[in-house]
């Protein structure tokens, strides 16, 4: 609810100081509409806008999730088995290299104009920071802390379960708000590239009639459901880390 | 279900292509602390996790076998105290049987929380405690365990002054029927807890004679104090700086 309050606080100080930079330098409303123009165009284009926010999050969403439990299950074979973490780990981080938007075109091609280019476009952007901090809360263990599980009888399961992931969530923790910060873009990207539906394509399209309102108002909604969806990975976080005092500066 | 009194330790250790110990040869009596004083890097840990049969890095060779046909268990503790920092008080006490999914017996964990004097900590964490209670909690873990041999890694020296001799007093009343393998580089502590008491020299573990008092033993006795002098005039000769 603190959280909440707050970040209501930040939002309104940023839409009152759009309001005064637009109203002082008189920019015309088709470089810079004022918050009250994109929040006339927002009820204006209701409709509209609330069709192509529920592609895009839905696509943000299932990409969210399965680049968690990817990248997850990738940390975990990398703990697990040295030779996986020897072959695939230099993959991963090729994949990184290539620019997102370079791939964004073929995976047009390849699957497809519909939602899962764009489901695959947000799970190749999270992936990696799941992965690498996941991988990395899981090796920092004490290594005396599995010893001691190992002379209590625990075996790979359970060692892992409760001994290696509660340990590695900290790390896991940082991972999942980057991926919470990352996500939309990639879905964005994967609309921009090619779709005929989602925010990334009404900007497209509003950019194109020269609508700079309703390009406002997409950008804005995004905005804000990508901050709700940072702080509720904050929060889930938050309670998961609980035991953990460096996790929690006040 | 351990039938013969003793078992015993042969082999050799090396680091990288350091020899630490040379045809080594150590007697553990059951029911007795044995405890091994020597150097940092002298090699001690690296005994202790052999004796349990775990890991050791590979920069290390070892032909040490244990001479005995039994299946032995071991619980350890060290210096730094390895509780689970998400766990509470009682969770941790309780770990072994629930990483093994055993039924997990509260009435025996609140008994030893009771004895270690932490019965009114038991849901708080870890990380609320101070170093001499969160000892106390590994302490009520390693009885719960109730293992064959207990392995205990310099598991005081992290303490002040104070608190580890009310540590030592406390686990040695609670674990003087044990069998327990300790290693430190404090001698007046080795000296008090000892049964059978070893320092490392010339990579060979050597015996020290002993007061003839039981443990545990009283520091300001006269015997004890000659004892400690004559331990540190021995160490002197084979540490190396």
């Amino acid at each position: 609810m603190k959280t909440f309050i707050k970040f209501l606080f930040s939002f309104v100080i940023f839409i009152v100081t759009w309001w005064i930079i637009q109203y002082l330098t008189k920019t015309p409303s088709y470089i810079l509409p004022s918050p009250y123009i994109v929040l006339l165009s927002i009820m204006n284009n209701l409709d509209l806008l609330i069709y192509h926010s529920f592609i895009t999050f839905y696509e943000i969403l299932i990409g969210f999730l399965l680049g968690i439990i990817f990248g997850m299950y990738t940390g975990i074979l990398f703990i697990i088995s040295k030779s996986t973490r020897r072959w695939l780990l230099p993959f991963i981080i090729l994949t990184q290299a290539i620019p997102i938007f370079a791939i964004a075109p073929i995976l047009t091609l390849w699957v497809g104009y519909g939602i899962w280019s764009k489901i695959i476009m947000t799970i190749l952007i999270i992936y990696f920071p799941i992965t690498i901090s996941f991988y990395d809360g899981l090796k920092r263990i004490d290594p005396m802390i599995v010893n001691l599980a190992k002379l209590m009888g625990a075996n790979t399961f359970t060692m892992l379960l409760k001994i290696r992931i509660p340990f590695a969530l900290p790390q896991l923790s940082s991972g999942l708000k980057l991926a919470a910060a990352f996500a939309p873009m990639g879905a964005v990207i994967g609309e921009w590239v090619g779709s005929s539906k989602g925010l990334g394509y009404l900007m497209l399209y509003a950019s194109g009639r020269v609508q700079i309102d309703l390009m406002f108002a997409s950008i804005i909604i995004l905005a804000i459901f990508t901050v709700t969806l940072y702080n509720i990975v904050t929060v889930v976080t938050n309670q998961l880390t609980k035991w953990d005092p460096k996790s929690h500066l006040n | 279900m351990i039938k013969s009194s003793s078992f015993s330790l042969h082999g050799s250790l090396w680091a990288n292509k350091d020899k630490l110990f040379s045809n080594l040869k150590l007697n553990i009596k059951f029911n007795k602390w044995t405890i091994i004083i020597g150097q940092s890097g002298a090699g001690k840990s690296t005994l202790l996790k052999i004796i349990a049969n775990l890991n050791i890095p590979d920069t290390f060779t070892n032909n040490i076998y244990k001479n005995t046909n039994i299946d032995l268990s071991f619980s350890w503790m060290a210096q730094n105290d390895l509780l689970l920092p998400w766990l509470n008080v009682i969770e941790n006490v309780t770990l072994g049987q629930k990483l093994r999914r055993e039924k997990i017996n509260l009435n025996k964990a609140n008994i030893l929380l009771e004895k270690v004097g932490l019965i009114n900590v038991a849901n708080h964490l870890p990380s609320t405690l101070s170093g001499g209670m969160r000892q106390r909690v590994a302490l009520a873990r390693t009885l719960m365990e109730d293992n064959d041999i207990i392995l205990m890694d310099e598991p005081f020296s992290a303490l002040d002054t104070m608190t580890r001799s009310k540590i030592q007093k406390l686990t040695w009343s609670l674990l003087k029927e044990k069998t327990v393998i300790m290693v430190t580089h404090e001698p007046l502590e080795a000296l008090l807890l000892s049964d059978n008491l070893y320092y490392i020299h010339n990579k060979q573990l050597k015996p020290i004679k002993l007061p003839k008092t039981k443990p545990l033993r009283k520091i300001n006795s006269e015997n004890v104090l000659y004892c400690h002098e004559y331990i540190l005039k021995l160490l002197k000769k084979s540490y190396t700086l």
